[in-house]
Order: C-alpha cells, then structure tokens, then sequence
C-alpha cells in the first residue's frame, strides 16, 4: 500500500487534524481585538475539509487490520462532518458574547478533535482502536460542556459527565476484557467466529451493551443526558445529541452486525428490551419538560430508543435504514437546535412557554422549527416520515410486529409533546412574546441547510438508494 | 300508526315486506313532513294551534291549501299518490302472508283517511272563522319547501324504486294487484267520503253521533291518548331514558377512557419526573443497578 | 406526466401560489382559482371514465400508471382510478370548493389558513389516487395533521384540547395502520421475490389466514377511528364542534370517508378471511355506531354536535354495510360516502354562516329565524330532510340500498343488527325535526336575529353546489351507482374465491 493510499484512506481523520492544528496556531497569531475572525475562518475552513472528505475511496485497511474504511463508514463520517459543519454556522451568534472572547479556537479545535476520535471509533478493526477513539471523542466533550465557565450549571454538567463517562468507560472496558477472555483476541474479525452464547460472553456483551447505551444514552443508562444537555450551551448540546450519539450508533451497528452476528438472538433480545424502555421512558420524561433544552435532550433519548427497532432489523437493510435515519435526524435535530439557539442568543428564552406567540413576532423561526417537530415526530410528507417509517420496515423485516406496535404507540405520545411546542408558538396568546429579531447570516444559512435537507432528503430517493448500495456492498 | 303499517310489512314474504315497509317508510317521512310544514304554515296565519280558531282557510292560503290536499291524498292512498303505490305493496305482502293483519290494514287504513280528511274539511272548508287579523299566505321561504315536497309526495311513487334497490338480485316483483289496490282505494274514498259529509260544512251531524256513541268519541278524540302516549314515549323514555344516558355515557365512560388515557400518561410522567434527582450518586447507582439487572435476565434466560 | 398526478399537482401549485400572494382577497383568488381548476379536472375525470367504461374498457383500474419510487423496498408511487375512486375524487372537488367559499371571509391569517386547508385537500385527493399502500399511508397522515393547525388556530371554543384530541386519536389510528401495512408488505411474497405495498399484487397474494387475523383488526381499527368507530369516536363531536367551517366541512365530508375507503380498500379487500370471520364484532361496534350516534344527537343543543353525532351515526352506517360484504350494501354504503359527503358538507358550511351571524350555535338561542334568513332556513331544512332519508335527495337513495344489501343476510344475527340499524332512521327524524323545529321555526326569541341578512352571493354559491349534488344523486341514482357496480366486481370475486 503506497503512501498515497493510506494518506487517502485516511482522509477525513488527517484532514481533521490538519484542521484542528491549524485553527489552534492561527488562534495563537491573532491579536486579541481580532480574535472573532475565527468563528468565520474555522467555518470556511472546516466547509473546505467536508468537501475534500467527499472525495469517494475504495474501502482498505491500515495498521495490520485496526484501522477499516470503507464507502460506507466514509459516507458515515461525512454525515459526522455535515453535523459539525452545520453546528459550525450555529455557534457564532454564542461564541461572540464577550466572556467568550478569549476561548474561541479552544472551541472549534476540541470539537474537531473529539470528531477525529469519533472517525477512528467508526473505522476501528480492533477493541483497543475502537475504545481509543472512544475516549478521545468523550473527554473534551466534557470540556466543552463545561465551555460556560461563569454557569455553575454548565460546570455542573461537565463534572458530571466526566464522572459517569468514566464510570461507562469502565464497564465498557470490563465487558471487552470478558470478550477478550472467552475468544483470545481483540481483532474483530477473529472474535467474530469464536463467539457463542456462552454466559461470559452474554455478560461482556451486556457490560459492552452497557457501554455503547452511555454514549447513544439508552434507558436505563440515560440518566446523565438531561442534565448535561441542560447544562451545556446550546450548541454543544446539540453536538452532543446528533453528532456524538450518531458516531455512537454507527459502531454499535458495525460492532453488532460482525462481532456479534453469531449470537443475533441474544442481542436482538437485549435490544428489544432496550428499546420498549427508551422509548417508553423517553417519552414520558419529554411530556413533562418545560425547558426546550431538556425537553430535546429526552426526545432525542426517545429517538434513540426508534434507532433500535433499525438496528433490530439486521443486514443491509438494517444498516441502511439507521445511516438513513440519522442523516435526516442531523438536519432534524439541529434545525430544532438551531432555532432554540437563536431564540437564547436573542432573547434569553429557553422555555417551551416563553415560546408562546413566536409565530406572530418570528414567522420564519417557528416555521422551521415546526417543520423540525414535525420530522421528529414523523409526519409526513418531511423527512422524518420517511426516517421512521423506514426503521419500522426493518424491524419488521425480522418480524417484530408487537415491538412496532409499541414503537408507533409512542410516536403518538411523542406527537403529543412535539404539538405542545407546536400550539405554544401558533396557537397560544401571548402579551409579551419574544420580540422580533433577525439571528446572524451563518444561523439563516443553516436553518436553509436544515430545512432544504427535512424537505428533499426523504422524496429523494436517490439517497437511501445510495446507502442501499453502500451497506449492501458490505452485508 | 302509518309507521305501524310500515313495520308490519316485516312479516310479509321475504324481502317483498321488508322492501314495501321500507319504501312505506321513506314515502311516509315525505307527506308526513309535508303535513308538519303545512301545519306551521297554517300556525303561521292563524297565529293558533287550535283546530277550532280556523276553518275556511282555502281562500287565504291557497297554496298551504293544495300542499295539505296533496299529503292527504297520499297518506290515504289514492293513485297516482306516492303513498298509494308504498301501501299497496305492503298490503300486498300482507294478504300473501297474514290474513288477518291484511285486514287490520285496511280499515286502519280507512280511519286514517277519514281523520285526515276531517283535518282537512275542517281547517279548509267548514264554517269561517271571524279572524282577527286577516290571515295570508306564508312568506316564499315557506311556501317553495311545501310545493318542493307536494311534488315529490306526488310523484315519488313512480321512483323506479326496485331497480334502484335490489341492483344484483331479481328485481322483486310488485305488479299492482287490482283486486288488491282496488279495496284499498275504496276504503281510502271511503274515509274521505265520510268526512266530507261529517265536517265539509258546519253541521250537527258529529255532535249526533257524539251522543250516540259516547265514550267510544271521547276517546277518539282524544285520538285514543296516543298523543299523550307519543309525548310520554318520546319526552319520557326517548328523551329521558335513552337519549340522556347516551350523551352522559358518551361524554363521561367512552370520552372519559379515552382522555383518560391521555390523562394517565400526563400523570405518569409527572410523578417520574422526580426520579431524576440531578445527584450523581443516584445517576451512578441506576446505571449499575441496570447493567445487574440486564446482565442477571439475560444470562438467566438466553445462556446456553 | 399522467393525468391523474395533476390531482395532487395543482393543490401543491396552488399552496405555492398562495405563499407568494398577501392578503385575504389575494389568497382567496388564488384558492378559489386552483380549486376551480381541480373541479374541472374532476368534472373531466367523471366523463372521462364513464366514456372508458362505455367503450367496453374491461380494466380494473384506468389511467394506472407506475413510478418506482424506492427500488430496494420495491415502493413505487403507482396511481390508478376505477369507479369508486372516481366518484370520491368528485366528491371531494367539489366539497373542497364549496369549502373555500365558505371561509370567504377568513381575516385572521388568511394565506396561512388557505394553505393548511388545502395541504388537507391535497392529502385527500393524494389518497383516493393511490394504489400503493405507501404512498396511500402518506397521503393519509398528510390529511389529518393539518387538522391540528386547522383546528388549534382558526378554531372556536376549548380548541386547543379538541385539536389535540382529535389529532392524538387519529394518528393514534394510523399508528395500528401502520402495523396493519407493514403486515400486509411482509406477506406479500410467500415464495420469495419483491415484497410489494401494490394494492393489485396484494389482491392477487393468498395472505395465511393467521397473519390476517392479527393485521385485520389492526388495519380496520386504524382506519375505522377516521371513520368514528365506536368508541373511537369520541374525538368527533369536539373536533367538529371547534373547527372552523370549512374545516368541519371537508372533515366530516370528505376525510371520513377516507377511513370507510381505506377499511373497504385495504382492510376487507385485502384480507377477506379475517374480515368475514371478525365481521361480526365489528357489525356490533358499527351498529352501535348507528344507532348510538343518533340518539347521541337528540340531546345535543350546539348545532354543530347534533352534526357530528348525525355523523357518526352515517358514517356508521357506512362502515356497517361495508362489513355486510355482499355487492348491495358495499354499493350502498358508496353511495352514502357521497351522500353524506355532500350532506354534511351542506349541513357544515350552513352552521357556519348561522354561526357568524347570530354568534351562536345553541339551538335554544335561537328562534324563527326562517324568517330572518330564509334561504339559509330552506337549505338547512332541506338538507335535513335528505339527511332522514327522504326520497328525491341521496340519503334515500344510498340507505335503501344499504338496508337491501343488509337484508339480503337471513340469520338471525344480521338480521338483528339491520332492524336496529334501521330503526334509527326514525330517531334521526326525531333529532333533524326537533332541531329544525326550535331554531327555524317559532317566534324570533332575540331581537337582535331581526337584523340579520341572508345569505351573500358566495354562501349561496357554496351551498347550491352540494345541493345541487344532493338532489342529483337523489334524481338520477343509477348514473352514479352503475359507475360504483361496474369497480366492485373485483372485490366481489376476491370475496367469493376466498370465501368458499
């Protein structure tokens, strides 16, 4: 293998770096009076390393096996990197207030470096690459959760996260390590035949299970997520629920359609279980919540447990229809971040009930957010109809009809709480609503992206034809 | 009553009953709204719901007048009226199955003309009237709905109604029967003949035969209380008996389950939302308590 | 570009249209232009079917065409009309149009109210063209949630609760819809190949009968609560109350019908064993329906209730003879889709005008008022008078074939169930004449009802269009009931094959 190759196989990982690198010293270079001119410059830059990461390359490993690309984890990444991108045109509005002056590179290159262990973990080959990767995309998110360091609760949150992603990391480890013991090796491709539902490996699967569900906050491991997503600054949180669980849901796809393909059964079980509680528990946690951050953090929580029933489907198909869904969840979930971005930046209202009358003073706003509700809660003709409906297909594919029935039970549940924020800002009367505002050029930009992408990605069929092919070239 | 003869068709041959019933049924709906109409029409000049403050009505409301005449007409069930063609087949599958309900049929049949007619003569015709304000024809809102429904009274019975109906079976047969339809219009002529002699003017005649017959009048004249037992059946048990318990069943059982339903998650998610403390410890002990439990059912059940 | 396409097309152009245009008159030119045009469409595609069918034209469907949407899962956007179809299309044309001239007067957001009523309508027409049960589930969702805007915005009354409600029960419905076709997709291919939602390849599928006994309930169900199964009803006495005119219009006009479409299309026809087998539990919740609904209504004092509750006891009815499952009743049960399409269309959109004129809709309240508005007054009568089921008007025409169909079924059980279900013609008499009797009729009990005018050229506009098809259906019934006969063989013979 040449050089060349590895430089390419390598694309999206280098180029991160590149970037990350690169934005610390310009960081360093600037006067203090010009430091803002990072926000665009990061943007523009990190733009640049999504294009080139598009270039298509042939799947290959590097390292000896411990290091897989593929077409399919690269498209994986690319959607990672579209997240960030997006989340990028979001961050300026936050970033310029003044206490933040002297930490804006800090946020963009943390960022980066948490993706680039995220693209390590979707293309590990081995147990060690993959906890690695792990763990350089879960440390500094605990930095950037606690990015508002005059918040107590932002640092709440941080110190929080840090303790229980510790906590994870370790049962996480303890089940690789059981894994390792009952099949002698941490290769992917040399554990897979040596599985059997023996009770070690049933135990270091669950710690395993255990593990991913910290990350993808799977019930009953979730309980961090309301608090951290509350606690951090919007567009953290929002990286936190689209673009750190997405990485988390492609490895655990990967890891339980090959390691584990031997013991289906089993895993199919766990997940059933998993998934009747997330979704369940999700749900009923967002009825409640007034806090749009908090009431987010739950309906992602719900979403999650939506991602299952695809997973449950297994193959290509499976895999197809969770890198489908989460391609529309990132436009999704960040055009719901986004507006709640710059309604915070404008006007300091995180709640669903400051939110009453936004329609009258903020047509756009509540459009796009309505438009994201809806994609959430899978009403057609957006995107997220499409999303859900194609993850029930696969869980039918293997039969689980009662499993879908309670799944679509709670899609009406969580229409409910999704039509709440709906009626606070269309229906209900307001005498003081938030007043009218026009958010920053990068934010409209973004909320474009995001509403073009609810609307296109699922008529487009050409897309998850796409992902068909890619996924069906590898299951 | 008319109803009664409706549902009496039940007992006829097969579907033959059941069709003329039903087509009696819809017929009747028609002069019988038409008849309500009219009655407010006439309420409308008289400003009186009472048979006695009226009469000679004819040359003030001449079209009330024609209208009323035409439901007549069909309700007794003279050709070409649309309620001659509907009873006629009922009492045709009457007389091929039960004689005596046959019967029953027509003299009901000739009673009902007869107090419809004496309706008629007396409200129309009889002795005028001294009307305080001089009464007039209803206003076109009125009178269009009427002529509408006279028209359709008269001309329903020649709907091509068992084509209509029966679209893949053998279209029933329901030639008029002469010797069946003949006695029937008889006995309708009948009933109005005798109204006619008995209220077309005003005379003493009815008051004789009042004191002939005695309690058997006062007792038709209280139409045999069926008003008073209508009223009773409608108002106390329709109204009060059936209809209210729905609306209550309707709004507090079925209604009350399904927002209950709704009720019950909101209630559910309330008392959860206390579990998530915000203690880390807590977070901590769910977590590992989750990854015990996970791990003791599964190895439990899935292990080898 | 197939024609029948065109039926989704010009909606979706005409909400483009609305967006770039301000202000009410400007919204409402535009509305009324596009729904003009989906009119002519569906004039054209009456005539149209009627010329193919004449010239001996055997298909099933006509003017099918077939577009692969998503090769791997084999979902395609196929559309095709036969008889039935056609006649719901119209139905819904013209509705859609008297609906828009029925909120005429729309000030409080006007270009947003004129596009969610149209999203609606597009879901609507979407739907009936259907054949692919994808694209049909679709559709359906796009139907009902514009409801909530519809309802939560422009509504009247506890709005926001009945739009919630209404909104949660129906997608609750498609949710167990969802199920049922997920069912009917995995069963389609019992020896391999592509599975299919194609509503055709399905018909020609032998599903085993265990799996339609868990998927019938569901599909049925889902469908039944947009057609107010008991007791899956409850969201529509409120939601009907709330909803602005033309909404309650289209809604009980149109969308129920997509409910008793889709239990006859898909449940019934699609899985006949377990239709015919659970029939009789639904017969019972239907007939309840019936009977239930109409007495539900005699004690209503909101006009708009004593509506909602006839509705239920009519749609009732519709998916009563449905279930009867002989050619009689389902073309029966056709034409009151129709019939009471366009009957409580009427019956909506002149509560509607009462409404904001007098601001009430308390039967109580009001007193006479024939007199004051008497073309309204002479609508709502007749109206009433088609809805008992008087002859000369649909209702009459649509309910005597139901009960003939009904009555063609001699055990005891169907027998018991259609003299109960008939038995309500004589309440709904009851409640129409009691209705019309305290509010129409009488004296004028407020005097400020003195004052009020009748109807403006665009109400009379709006309501001489249903009635006109009323009374049409009710003078030349065949015309219409040939068209429906000619489309029911198919399900007629796939009845019979599977049920001998």
């Amino acid at each position: 293998m040449t050089g060349f190759q590895t430089v390419l196989l390598l694309r999206h990982e280098l180029l991160l770096i590149l970037a990350a690198v690169g934005i610390i010293i310009f960081d360093l270079l600037l006067p203090p009076e010009k430091k803002t001119r990072i926000i665009h410059s990061s943007t523009i830059l990190f733009g640049a390393v999504f294009l080139l990461s598009l270039i298509p390359v042939e799947s290959g490993e590097l390292f000896g096996g411990s290091f897989q690309e593929n077409r399919l984890t690269g498209f994986m990444k690319d959607i990672l990197n579209l997240a960030v991108f997006i989340i990028f045109l979001q961050s300026g509005g936050y970033l310029r207030k003044k206490e933040n002056a002297h930490k804006m590179g800090e946020y963009f290159a943390l960022i980066i470096f948490t993706l680039t262990g995220m693209d390590f973990m979707i293309s590990s080959g081995d147990f060690l690459t993959f906890f690695i990767g792990l763990e350089t995309a879960s440390i500094p998110v605990a930095g950037l959760v606690a990015y508002d360091q005059f918040k107590s609760r932002s640092a709440e949150a941080g110190v929080k996260l840090i303790l229980l992603s510790a906590l994870s990391s370790g049962v996480l480890l303890f089940g690789i390590s059981m894994i390792y013991g009952a099949t002698g090796s941490i290769y992917f491709t040399d554990i897979a035949p040596g599985i059997s539902a023996s009770p070690l490996v049933i135990l270091g699967f669950i710690f395993f299970v255990s593990g991913m569900g910290f990350k993808i906050s799977l019930v009953p491991f979730h309980l961090w997520t309301a608090d951290v997503y509350e606690g951090a600054p919007v567009n953290v949180t929002a990286y936190l629920s689209v673009v750190s669980k997405g990485a988390a849901v492609f490895i655990f796809a990967i890891i339980l359609f090959t390691v584990f393909k031997n013991i289906i059964q089993v895993w199919e079980n766990v997940l059933y279980a998993l998934a009747v509680l997330t979704m369940t528990i999700g749900n009923l946690f967002a009825i409640r919540q007034d806090n749009i951050k908090r009431f987010l953090a739950f309906s992602s929580i719900a979403q999650a447990g939506f991602i299952l029933l695809g997973i449950m489907g297994t193959g290509s198909l499976g895999m197809t229809t969770i890198v489908y869904f989460l391609l529309i969840y990132v436009f999704t979930n960040l055009a719901a971040f986004g507006v709640a971005a710059a309604i915070y930046e404008a006007s300091g209202v995180e709640t669903i009930s400051g939110y009453k009358g936004l329609y009258a003073t903020n047509p756009r706003l509540s459009l796009v957010m309505m438009l994201a509700l809806f994609s959430l809660a899978g009403i057609p003709p957006v995107a997220g109809f499409f999303g859900k409906f194609f993850l029930f297909t696969s869980a039918g594919s293997q039969g689980y009809f009662i499993l879908i029935l309670i799944a679509v039970a709670n899609a009406t549940v969580s229409l409910y709480y999704y039509l709440l924020v709906v009626k606070a800002m269309f229906i209900d009367k307001n005498d003081q609503p938030v007043s009218h505002f026009k958010s920053p050029l990068t934010m409209r930009i973004s909320l474009l992206i995001c509403s073009l992408g609810i609307f296109f990605v699922g008529f487009a069929s050409g897309i998850f034809e796409y992902i068909m092919s890619l996924s069906g070239m590898l299951f | 009553m008319m109803v009664g003869l409706g549902v009496s068709g039940y007992g006829g041959e097969e579907g033959l009953g059941y069709m003329a019933g039903m087509f009696h049924l819809f017929t009747h709906a028609m002069f019988k709204a038409l008849l309500f109409l009219t009655a407010g029409s006439i309420i409308h000049a008289v400003h009186s719901n009472y048979m006695q403050d009226m009469g000679g009505l004819r040359k003030y409301l001449p079209i009330t007048h024609i209208t009323f005449l035409v439901a007549a007409l069909a309700i007794s069930g003279i050709p070409p009226f649309s309620g001659f063609f509907s009873k006629d087949e009922i009492l045709a599958a009457a007389f091929h199955s039960n004689k005596l309900l046959f019967y029953t049929e027509y003299i009901t049949a000739g009673i009902t003309s007869f107090y419809i007619f004496r309706l008629y003569f007396t409200i129309f015709w009889g002795k005028e009237t001294r009307y305080e304000h001089k009464p007039h024809e209803a206003p076109l809102n009125m009178t269009i709905p009427l002529i509408f429904l006279a028209l359709a009274s008269a001309l329903a019975g020649f709907i091509p109604f068992h084509d209509l109906v029966s679209s893949d079976m053998r279209p029933f047969d329901t030639n008029t029967d002469l010797m069946i339809a003949l006695p029937s219009v008889l006995i309708g002529l009948l009933g109005i003949a005798g109204a006619w002699i008995l209220y077309k003017k005003e005379n003493d005649i009815p008051q004789r035969i009042t004191a002939l017959l005695g309690g058997l009048y006062s007792a038709t004249y209280h139409k045999f209380y069926i008003d008073e037992i209508y009223l009773f059946v409608t108002k106390k048990i329709l109204f009060n008996l059936v209809a209210r318990p729905i609306a209550w069943f309707d709004r507090h059982i079925v209604d009350g389950f399904m927002m209950g339903m709704g009720t019950v998650t909101v209630k559910a998610s309330e008392k959860i939302r206390k579990l998530q403390s915000g203690e880390l410890q807590q977070y901590a002990f769910v977590y590992v308590a989750g990854v015990i439990l996970f791990v003791l059912t599964f190895i439990y059940y899935l292990g080898e | 570009m197939n024609i029948l396409s065109l039926f989704v097309l010009v909606p979706v152009l005409t909400v483009v249209g609305i967006m770039f245009t301000g202000g009410l008159k400007g919204t409402r030119i535009v509305a009324v232009v596009g729904m003009g045009i989906q009119l002519l469409l569906a004039a054209w595609l009456v005539f149209y079917y009627l010329a193919v069918k004449g010239s001996g034209d055997l298909n099933e469907m006509i003017l099918v065409s077939d577009y692969t949407w998503f090769p791997s899962l084999n979902i395609r956007y196929t559309v095709g009309v036969d008889g039935i179809s056609v006649s719901l299309i119209a139905l819904t044309a013209v509705v859609i149009f008297a609906g828009v001239f029925a909120s005429w007067g729309m000030d409080y957001l006007p270009r947003e109210f004129f596009i969610t009523l149209i999203l609606l309508a597009t879901g609507v027409f979407g739907f009936f063209i259907s054949l692919d049960l994808f694209t049909l589930f679709l559709f359906y969702e796009l139907a009902v949630i514009p409801m909530y805007l519809l309802i939560g915005i422009w509504g009247s009354g506890p709005k926001e609760m009945a739009a919630m409600k209404l909104t949660l029960m129906l997608m609750g419905g498609s949710a167990l819809l969802l199920v049922g076709l997920l069912g009917l997709y995995f069963y389609s291919a019992p020896d391999g190949g592509a599975f299919t939602f194609n509503i055709l390849e399905l018909a020609k599928v032998h599903m085993p009968s265990g799996a339609q006994r868990f998927f019938f309930p569901l599909t049925f169900v889902g469908f039944g609560v947009l057609g107010a199964l008991f007791p899956f009803h409850t969201w529509s006495p409120d939601g009907h109350a709330s909803a602005p005119t033309a909404v309650s219009m289209l809604h009980a006009g149109v969308l129920m019908k997509l409910g008793a479409y889709g239990c006859f299309r898909v449940a019934i026809f699609l899985m006949p064993e377990a239709a015919s087998e659970m029939a009789w539990i639904f017969i019972i919740l239907t007939s309840i329906s019936v009977v239930y609904g109409a007495f539900g209504a005699i004690m209503q004092k909101d006009l708009k209730y004593i509506n909602a509750y006839s509705s239920v006891s009519h749609v009732g009815l519709i998916l009563f003879a449905l279930l009867m499952m002989n050619k009689t009743a389902v073309n029966g049960a056709i034409l009151q889709m129709i019939s009471h399409g366009l009957m409580t269309a009427l019956f909506f959109a002149l509560i509607g005008m009462i409404y904001g004129r007098t601001h009430t809709r308390n039967i109580y309240e009001m007193g006479g008022l024939m007199k004051v508005m008497p073309f309204l007054g002479v609508m709502y009568l007749l109206g009433g008078l088609a809805s008992l089921g008087l002859p000369g008007f649909s209702g009459f025409v649509a309910e005597m074939t139901i009960f003939f169909g009904a009555f063609q079924h001699l055990d005891l059980f169907h027998r018991a169930a259609t003299i109960l279900v008939v038995s309500s013609i004589v309440v709904t008499a009851v409640y129409v004449l009691r209705a019309v009797g305290i509010f129409m009729l009488g004296q004028i009990k407020n005097k400020e009802h003195l004052k009020l005018q009748d109807a403006k050229w665009h109400e009379k506009l709006s309501t001489i269009t249903l009635m006109i098809g009323i009374i049409g259906i009710g003078v030349f019934p065949l015309w219409l009931s040939d068209t429906i006969l000619g489309s029911l063989q198919p399900f007629m013979d796939r009845l019979s094959a599977y049920l001998h």
